[in-house]
């Protein structure tokens, strides 16, 4: 480099080729710096991006929330950051936003249990423009791993390919656990765990190769859970907290389908009721309070401490009055050891104020009683005006969680934690169910849930199948369709009925 | 000019006459079928659409079949389209056997012809062609190498990859490929080279299976070919799978035992005149046992109801030998959408109310043709299910999908209108369709001001009502009675209880035609109020309607004759057909008795 004085005193400075080179460099990433904060003018309103993950609550294990700017620009800036610390910056010429997942992994660490802020900058022929800021909260608690559903489409009567998978929710991989076309293109249905854990599974096989697979202690059984006394195979799963018995709905279905309206088919039991599973013995068992002939139970569900079972109950009537069955939700205690149940209390009387309840599902904690309430009957996901609602089992206080919205919200389950509820909603069309996560916090409030992200966040514009019955593992599952070839096309064990709770 | 040049350009000339008949073939003969497989398949450019044909073999086969068979929505290039494929498999074939010294014509043509009988089928897609001739291909591309390394290298790194694309028809390749290699190559290391190859073409659909591709492991080997078709066109499959390796084998025993070069005869008048009547009559075979010229005639009207040319329904119909529920089904639509049920219903076959409507089955072939009715009808949430139905069935599709938005249009589910829009956009030919539809997710107003779904809102049912999937007959006259200005579903109620000799609710109804306007009482109606009155001598011919003198003479005319007949009514049915056979009496009295 050199440096001198020209004959009229104008300094001038003599670089190198390389150095000149890297000056221009300099100046171009200077200016690509600040085109990164440009100049803009504050817009007064929200602005609108789908999925809507503003003035959420996420746990810090999430993958990155992509979503689409839908305001029209010819440029598209997101800034994501703590506030004073880490940002992460996304430039797009589409609004659509795809964060890499190495930063965020970083930016979640370091929001844990405090605020994650977005900017969101859009340039018209205006200039840019700022939105207001989205504020989001990043839970200390994480959610369990894994997310397990089964893709459907949400059809009347026909099914054509269908399969349970898992979805790891801290990226965007997902694997089939069992699909129908290794067996014959049949229907598999109502996946299930005992306490979030991918180790002991159920699910079972309609149509061809029948029958209900058990993934227990490493091992797979495939068995035959209808029995001479009672109506049907096991429908609608409930693991014990032990691990060892499964109660079940029995069901005889029916359907009809709505002329006008909303509303496109009604799903009726016209009988059903409740029996237990021993998976060691493979054994039926069952008690008059769960198995009356002039009632319909179903929808069994579990405390978490084993010594109660909750069903929903409601009172036969015929395919007619369809409109008029409402469910109330019962409890029968039990007692494991000697597998008898005892007296029945009645925990939401739901039919009194016209109302049914479908789905309960209790917290972790045993403190808290999840369910969806419509105006009658129980297959909820085709009742518009389904909503949860979460009582207070301790203070028997009733709450409609800030979860719901104008379209049907079912089946739901909470994650092992107890801090994180997954919501079916129909919210987006009125058809497609999409998984929800809403934090729960120790407050028993419900926060505003967000939809499970995708890679793609248009991803869910075209996509064709339902999401049924999402679960939350703590661990992948470690099944996959070869894994379960064989057991799936076997033959089912026999199950027998056991008499005895109908004697004394 | 000498003789080879005689014989290339009569090569050429044969050739090319051959497929100018192959594509006038599709094109006349099959031009049907060929919109039918593009109404049934949906190319989306879309990636998540793509990744899922990478999950199984063949799907990428799959991809490019379904890719081509959208431009089916032309026949005249869908024709184009499987005439190149013919035609690429035919000069493949020619290569193949001009390789293994077999140059007469004729051979080359056979498989041809196989393949224009399998694609005369509804079910068989283009897709089973294309993998049939890559995979052909490849046996092209393995015998035009010279060097025996590179040929060994090209199956145990190339074949893996064959299967991977082409499935099952990967195993055609691998069964030429070995015979080459045993009985033509002179290549002396083949004897321990050769028995590798059927062991690769065991083990790798059986790794594939296991490890890598979700499929059942019995149907690895198999994946992906058609023998779902059923026979006789299954066996037209099977003997052109079987045909090349069958050759070769034949003309290497034939090389070796026979007098040489019967394979490659030489050329003269009488070799061309037999080899011609050999193809004419294989042709003729083909057209006999793999031409359905019945499904053509149905799938013709199928397309005229979709295009809403009544006329041209009730032409094909007509040209239908024997009867067809579904042809039955069409024919009273277009009976119905033209104006002439009352008076034309009896002029076709009829079986009972089985005519009117499909019963619900959940396959694959009556949601997709069942639903038509329930939108004519304006039976919104009927259409909408059978629509979707189909889509299940089928997977997504142009019609269903198209039906589904106008649906849920009408039931003012807009969000829901937009995801199938969404869905349709992904497609080059919809797209425009798509687009226009668009607006009106963005414009909710521009939805009252469509005239297809105004009129169908008006018929919008008030008091909704359940129905199962079978007892539409019962569900009709729920249609009629919340929308007594329903014409169709009035008609439709009128042609069933004629259908099941109801006279007496038929008569109880008839009250009705006065408050639809209609100007006087159909052909049919007439004859059935005849035959009702002169059982019960009642009058119950509504004010301001007579029964015409025409019919009222036709009555006498017939009365007199069957009476005459007495008990013999099998006599009587024979000799009133003639003249009375399209008329409801000779209905009443000998059909479906």
């Amino acid at each position: 480099m050199a440096m001198g004085k020209t004959r009229n005193g104008i300094l001038y400075i003599v670089l190198p080729p390389v150095q000149v080179f890297l000056l221009i460099l300099a100046i171009i990433f200077c200016q690509a710096c600040s085109d990164k904060i440009p100049t803009f003018t504050e817009s007064g309103r929200e602005v609108q991006i789908l999925p809507d993950y503003s003035g959420i609550t996420l746990p810090p294990n999430i993958a990155p929330l992509n979503f689409v700017i839908k305001e029209k620009g010819e440029k598209y800036l997101v800034r994501l950051y703590e506030e004073g610390g880490e940002t992460v910056t996304i430039e797009s010429s589409t609004g659509n936003i795809r964060i890499p997942e190495g930063k965020w992994k970083k930016l979640l660490h370091l929001c844990k249990g405090k605020e994650l802020l977005v900017d969101i900058f859009v340039k018209n022929d205006s200039g840019w423009v700022k939105f207001p800021k989205i504020i989001n909260n990043v839970a200390v608690d994480p959610i369990d791993s894994y997310l397990v559903y089964r893709l459907i489409d949400p059809g009347f009567e026909s099914w054509n390919k269908m399969g349970i998978y898992q979805r790891c929710l801290e990226n965007f991989t997902e694997s089939p656990i069992m699909i129908n076309s290794m067996s014959d293109n049949n229907c598999m249905n109502c996946h299930s765990f005992s306490r979030n854990d991918s180790r002991t599974m159920m699910f079972h096989m309609r149509a061809k190769h029948a029958g209900t697979i058990i993934y227990r202690e490493g091992e797979l059984t495939k068995v035959n859970t209808k029995t001479d006394h009672t109506m049907s195979p096991g429908v609608y799963p409930s693991w014990h907290t032990g691990g060892r018995y499964i109660a079940f709905s029995v069901n005889k279905i029916g359907q009809v389908f709505h002329s006008s309206g909303q509303s496109k088919i009604e799903v009726i039991d016209t009988l059903s009721d409740i029996v237990v599973f021993d998976t060691e013995q493979n054994k039926v068992f069952t008690c008059p309070e769960i198995s009356s002939t002039d009632r319909l139970e179903t929808f069994p569900t579990w405390s978490p401490d084993g010594k109660h079972l909750y069903f929903c109950s409601a009172a036969a009537l015929p395919l007619a009055q369809y409109n008029q069955i409402r469910y109330d939700l019962l409890r029968v205690s039990f007692d494991v050891a000697t597998c008898r149940f005892g007296p029945v209390d009645t925990i939401v009387q739901a039919s009194r104020n016209g109302h049914s309840v479908s789905f309960p599902r209790i917290s972790p904690d045993g403190k808290y009683l999840l369910y969806c309430q419509s105006d009658f009957g129980n297959f909820s996901i085709w009742h518009r005006e389904s909503d949860l609602f979460l009582k207070d089992l301790e203070s028997d206080e009733i709450i409609k969680p800030d979860v719901n919205s104008s379209q049907s919200e079912s089946y739901h389950t909470w994650s092992s934690s107890g801090r994180w509820i997954v919501i079916s909603s129909r919210r987006i069309n009125g058809l497609f169910t999409r998984p929800y996560f809403s934090y729960f916090d120790t407050s028993g409030k419900a926060h505003k849930p967000f939809l499970l992200p995708q890679k793609n966040p248009e991803f869910y514009s075209t996509f064709m199948k339902s999401y049924n019955i999402p679960e939350l593992v703590t661990s992948k599952v470690k099944l996959n369709p070869h894994s379960l070839s064989n057991i799936v096309n076997s033959e089912a064990e026999i199950t027998t009925f056991m008499n005895n709770q109908f004697e004394n | 000019m000498d003789i080879s040049r005689i014989k290339s350009n009569f090569r050429l000339i044969t050739t090319g006459v051959f497929f100018a008949f192959y594509f006038l073939y599709f094109m006349v003969f099959n031009r049907y079928h060929l919109i039918y497989q593009e109404q049934i398949q949906f190319f989306r450019f879309d990636v998540n659409y793509f990744t899922d044909f990478l999950s199984r073999p063949g799907g990428l086969m799959e991809c490019i079949g379904t890719f081509l068979t959208q431009l089916f929505i032309f026949p005249v290039v869908g024709a184009l389209i499987i005439t190149l494929a013919g035609f690429a498999a035919y000069a493949i074939t020619v290569y193949i056997f001009r390789k293994h010294q077999i140059n007469g014509m004729l051979w080359a043509f056979i498989p041809t012809l196989l393949l224009a009988s399998l694609q005369s089928h509804y079910l068989f897609n283009l897709a089973y062609t294309v993998g049939l001739i890559v995979s052909l291909g490849y046996f092209a591309v393995y015998i035009s190498m010279r060097d025996y390394k590179l040929r060994y290298f090209f199956v145990l790194a190339g074949w893996p990859l064959l299967y991977f694309f082409a499935g099952g028809y990967a195993l055609v390749a691998m069964l030429l490929c070995f015979i080459h290699e045993f009985l033509f190559s002179p290549n002396h290391s083949r004897i321990l080279i050769a028995p590798v190859f059927p062991i690769l073409s065991l083990l790798v659909p059986y790794f594939a299976s296991h490890f890598i591709f979700y499929i059942k492991p019995g149907m690895a080997w198999t994946y992906f070919i058609p023998f779902f078709i059923d026979p006789p066109v299954k066996y037209f499959l099977i003997l052109l799978l079987v045909y090349s390796p069958l050759v070769l084998i034949v003309s290497r025993r034939w090389l070796i035992y026979s007098k040489r070069g019967l394979l490659s005869r030489g050329w003269n008048w009488k070799t061309i005149l037999s080899g011609t009547l050999v193809l004419v009559c294989l042709s003729g075979l083909m057209i006999k046992y793999a031409y359905d010229r019945k499904a053509e005639i149905l799938l013709g009207m199928d397309y005229c109801v979709q295009r809403s040319d009544w006329d041209g329904v009730l032409k094909l119909s007509s040209a239908y030998p024997g009867a067809n529920r579904l042809v039955m089904y069409f024919t009273n639509l277009a009976l119905y959408k033209s104006g002439r049920m009352g008076d034309q219903l009896f002029h076709y076959p009829q079986t009972r109310t089985n005519s009117l409507w499909l019963d619900w089955n959940a396959d694959d072939v009556v949601p997709f043709f069942g639903g038509e009715i329930y939108y004519h009808f304006a039976y919104n949430s009927e259409a909408y299910r059978w629509a979707f139905e189909a889509m299940v069935a089928k997977g997504p599709n142009p019609r269903s999908l198209k039906r589904l938005v106008i649906t849920s249009f009408i039931n003012d589910d807009i969000k829901l209108a937009e995801k199938y829009l969404n869905v349709l956009d992904q497609n080059l030919f919809y797209r425009k369709w798509a687009h226009h539809y668009l607006q009106y997710v963005n414009n909710p107003e521009l939805i009252k001001e469509d005239k297809e779904i105004a009129g169908k809102r008006h018929f919008e049912i008030s008091k909704d009502f359940i129905g199962s999937r079978y007892n539409f007959g019962a569900r009709l006259l729920m249609l009629l009675e919340d929308h007594p200005d329903n014409r169709m579903a009035f008609e439709y109620f009128m042609a069933s209880l004629l259908l099941d000799k109801n006279l007496g609710y038929f008569a109880a109804n008839i009250y009705r035609i006065k408050e639809l306007g209609y100007k006087y009482i159909p052909v049919h109606y007439e004859e059935a109020l005849i035959a009702y009155m002169s059982y019960t001598k009642m009058n119950i011919i509504p004010e301001g309607y007579s029964i015409s003198m025409a019919t009222n003479k036709r009555f006498s005319e017939y009365a007199n004759m069957y009476i005459s007949f007495g008990e013999n009514s099998d006599i009587a049915a024979k000799k009133l057909y003639n003249e009375y056979g399209k008329t409801y009496w000779y209905y009443l009295h000998f059909i479906n008795k």
